[in-house]
C-alpha cells in the first residue's frame, strides 16, 4: 500500500503503477455526476455540449456525488461533496462516458461488480473515499460550471477544480484487481461458519 | 404564550446543532469503535469520522453532504396546546417555512424530490416533506422538538422488511437479521459501520417504524428493558461482529456500532421483522420549550419512553 498524488492530466504511466489499496490524492478538475446526469451526459446530441466543455476544461474525473452547494448571487461555494455508491449511477452510464470523455479516474462509493474488468480493459481507475465528509470539499479551489441546473442542485452537475482532494483508496486498478474482490474473499472464509449455522447462502 | 418566531428560531438553532455536531454520547462512543478497532482501513474510515465531525463543528459546516430528509418527533403536552400561538396548524405551519429557509441557509441540500418525475423544488417542501409526527403527552406543560435528519443511506439501501412464517422463531429473525446486514454492509453497498435497528412483530408500519426509531432515537449502547429481548440484542450483535465486514466494507471488527430491538405483538398468522441501519451521521437534537419561555436542551427524546403496559 503506497500513497500517491496524482495531478491532471495524469500519464498512463501513473495509472498502471497504481494498485488496489493505494492511497490517493488528486489534483485537476473533476465533475460531479448522478445517475440522472449521465443519461443527460451520454444522450448523443444533448449531451454534446457539456460534453465539449469538459474536454475543453482538460476534466478527467468523474466523481459520484450530489454534492451540497450555497449559491450566492454571483459564486457559489462548495459546502460538502462525499461519494455516492457507483452501484446507483449505473455500470452500462459509467462505461459509456468513460468511453466518450476518455476519463482515467471515477471515484465513487463501494463496489461496482464487474467495473474491475472494464478498468482493466480502459486503463482507468476506479477510487472509493476514506470516509471522510466534509475535508473533501475544503479541497475544492474553485467552482467552475454547472450543468443542467434544472435537475435540481445536488444532481446536476458540478464541474470544479481541486487541490489534494483526499485521501482516496484505489478499489479497481488498471490490472483488473479490486480491493473489495480481495476482502470479499477473505469474508467468505471469515463468516462461513455463522453462514452454515444460520443457512444463509451468498 | 410560545411565539411562532420564538419557536421559529429555536428550530433554527437546533438545525444548526443537528448538522454541524453529533450527539456527545455518540461522539464518545465513536471515539472508543476507533481505538478498539483492529485492522488499519477500518481506523482509518472511524478515524476520518471524527475528522469530520471536528471540521462540522470548527467551520459550521454538515457533517455529511446528505443533510437527510427533514423529520420532526414532537411531543405536545396537554397543558401547552393552548398555549401555542395560533394553535397546532400554524405550529405545523411554522415548521415547514423553517426547513425551507434552513435549506438556503444552513445550506441544506435539497433532497426532496418528485418519486417519478424527479422533480426538485430545492426547498425540501412537498407532501410529506418535512416529515412531521406528533404524539400527544399527558399532563406536560412543554412542547418538545426532536429534530433528525434522515439520510439517504439508512433509507436507500439500509432498511428491510418481512413477515417470516409465524413459527421461524429466534433462528428465523437471527437469520433475516444477519443476511440483511450482509447484503447492505457487504462491498460497501452503504457507509458502515451501522447502528442497526431492529422491529420485531407489530402491524406493517409499526414494525418498520419500530427499527427506525429503535436505530435512531436510543441511546448508543442502551439495552432493552425486558431482559429476554436484550439477550436477542446481544446475541444479534454477537452474530453481525462475528462477520468482521467492519468499517465500509472494507474489513474490521467494528461490523456495526449496536443493535437495538424493539418489541410489539404482532398478528398470530405472521413475523414481522424490519432492519434499519444508521450511519455515523446519527443526526438527533431536542429541545423542550415551555409557555413562560424557557427553552431546555434535552441529550435524547422522550419519544421512545415506553408506556407500561
Amino acid at each position: 500500500m503506497k500513497t500517491v498524488h496524482l495531478t491532471s492530466p495524469v500519464s498512463e504511466e501513473a495509472l498502471r503503477d497504481l494498485d488496489a489499496g493505494d492511497s490517493v490524492t488528486i489534483s485537476g478538475r473533476l465533475f460531479t455526476c448522478r445517475s440522472l446526469t449521465y443519461d443527460r451526459l451520454i444522450d448523443p446530441e444533448g449531451g454534446e455540449g457539456v460534453r465539449g466543455r469538459l474536454k475543453e476544461l482538460g476534466a478527467e474525473t468523474v466523481f459520484h456525488s450530489g454534492p451540497l452547494v450555497k449559491e450566492g448571487p454571483d459564486h457559489a461555494e462548495m459546502i460538502a461533496m462525499v461519494p455516492m455508491p457507483s452501484w446507483l449511477a449505473g455500470r452500462e452510464k459509467i462505461e459509456k462516458a468513460v468511453g466518450m470523455l476518455d476519463l482515467k479516474l471515477i471515484i465513487g462509493k463501494g463496489m461496482l461488480e464487474g467495473l474491475e474488468e472494464f478498468c482493466r480493459k480502459s486503463g482507468c481507475v476506479h477510487l472509493v473515499c476514506a470516509g471522510n465528509y466534509n475535508e473533501y470539499a475544503a479541497r475544492v479551489t474553485r467552482v467552475i460550471d454547472c450543468a443542467w441546473p434544472e435537475l435540481g442542485r445536488p444532481e446536476a452537475m458540478w464541474i470544479v477544480e481541486v487541490d489534494g482532494l483526499g485521501p482516496l483508496i484505489v478499489d479497481a486498478d488498471t490490472k483488473g484487481k479490486s480491493l473489495y474482490q480481495d476482502i470479499d474473499e477473505g469474508f467468505k472464509s471469515d463468516a462461513a461458519a455463522l453462514l452454515e449455522e444460520l443457512d444463509i447462502k451468498l | 404564550m410560545l411565539s411562532q418566531q420564538e419557536i421559529a428560531q429555536t428550530v433554527t438553532a437546533l438545525w444548526k446543532s443537528n448538522q454541524y455536531d453529533l450527539p456527545e454520547d455518540f461522539k464518545s462512543f465513536l471515539q472508543e469503535q476507533h481505538d478498539k478497532e483492529t485492522s488499519e482501513l477500518g481506523k482509518a474510515h472511524l478515524k476520518a469520522n471524527l475528522d469530520a465531525v471536528a471540521t462540522a463543528s470548527a467551520r459550521s459546516m454538515p457533517f455529511c453532504a446528505d443533510t437527510g430528509l427533514l423529520t420532526y418527533y414532537i411531543g405536545l403536552g396537554t397543558a401547552v396546546i393552548g398555549e401555542i400561538e395560533g394553535g397546532y396548524r400554524a405550529l405545523e405551519r411554522t415548521l415547514r417555512e423553517v426547513s425551507a429557509e434552513c435549506t438556503s441557509e444552513i445550506p441544506l441540500r435539497p433532497n426532496a424530490v418528485h418519486p417519478l418525475t424527479r422533480h426538485n423544488p430545492n426547498t425540501n417542501q412537498g407532501p410529506g416533506c418535512p416529515d412531521i409526527k406528533v404524539r400527544v403527552v399527558p399532563d406536560a406543560d412543554y412542547l418538545e422538538i426532536t429534530n433528525v435528519a434522515v439520510g439517504g443511506g439508512p433509507e436507500l439501501v439500509g432498511s428491510k422488511f418481512t413477515v417470516l412464517p409465524p413459527t421461524a422463531g429466534e433462528k428465523g429473525v437471527r437469520k433475516f437479521v444477519v443476511e440483511s446486514t450482509i447484503n447492505l454492509v457487504r462491498l460497501g453497498a452503504t457507509c458502515s459501520p451501522n447502528l442497526v435497528g431492529v422491529g420485531l412483530g407489530g402491524t406493517f408500519e409499526t414494525c418498520t417504524r419500530m427499527a427506525k426509531e429503535a436505530a435512531i432515537l436510543r441511546p448508543v449502547g442502551d439495552r432493552n428493558p425486558d431482559p429476554e429481548l436484550a439477550r436477542l440484542e446481544d446475541q444479534l450483535m454477537d452474530d453481525i461482529l462475528r462477520l468482521k465486514l467492519g468499517p465500509m466494507g472494507m474489513g474490521g471488527s467494528t461490523s456495526a456500532f449496536d443493535v437495538h430491538l424493539e418489541m410489539a405483538y404482532c398478528h398470530m398468522a405472521t413475523l414481522p421483522v424490519a432492519v434499519y441501519l444508521q450511519c455515523a451521521a446519527m443526526r438527533r437534537t431536542t429541545v423542550r420549550m415551555y409557555a413562560d419561555g424557557r427553552v431546555e436542551s434535552l441529550p435524547l427524546s422522550s419519544w421512545m419512553e415506553r408506556e407500561t403496559p
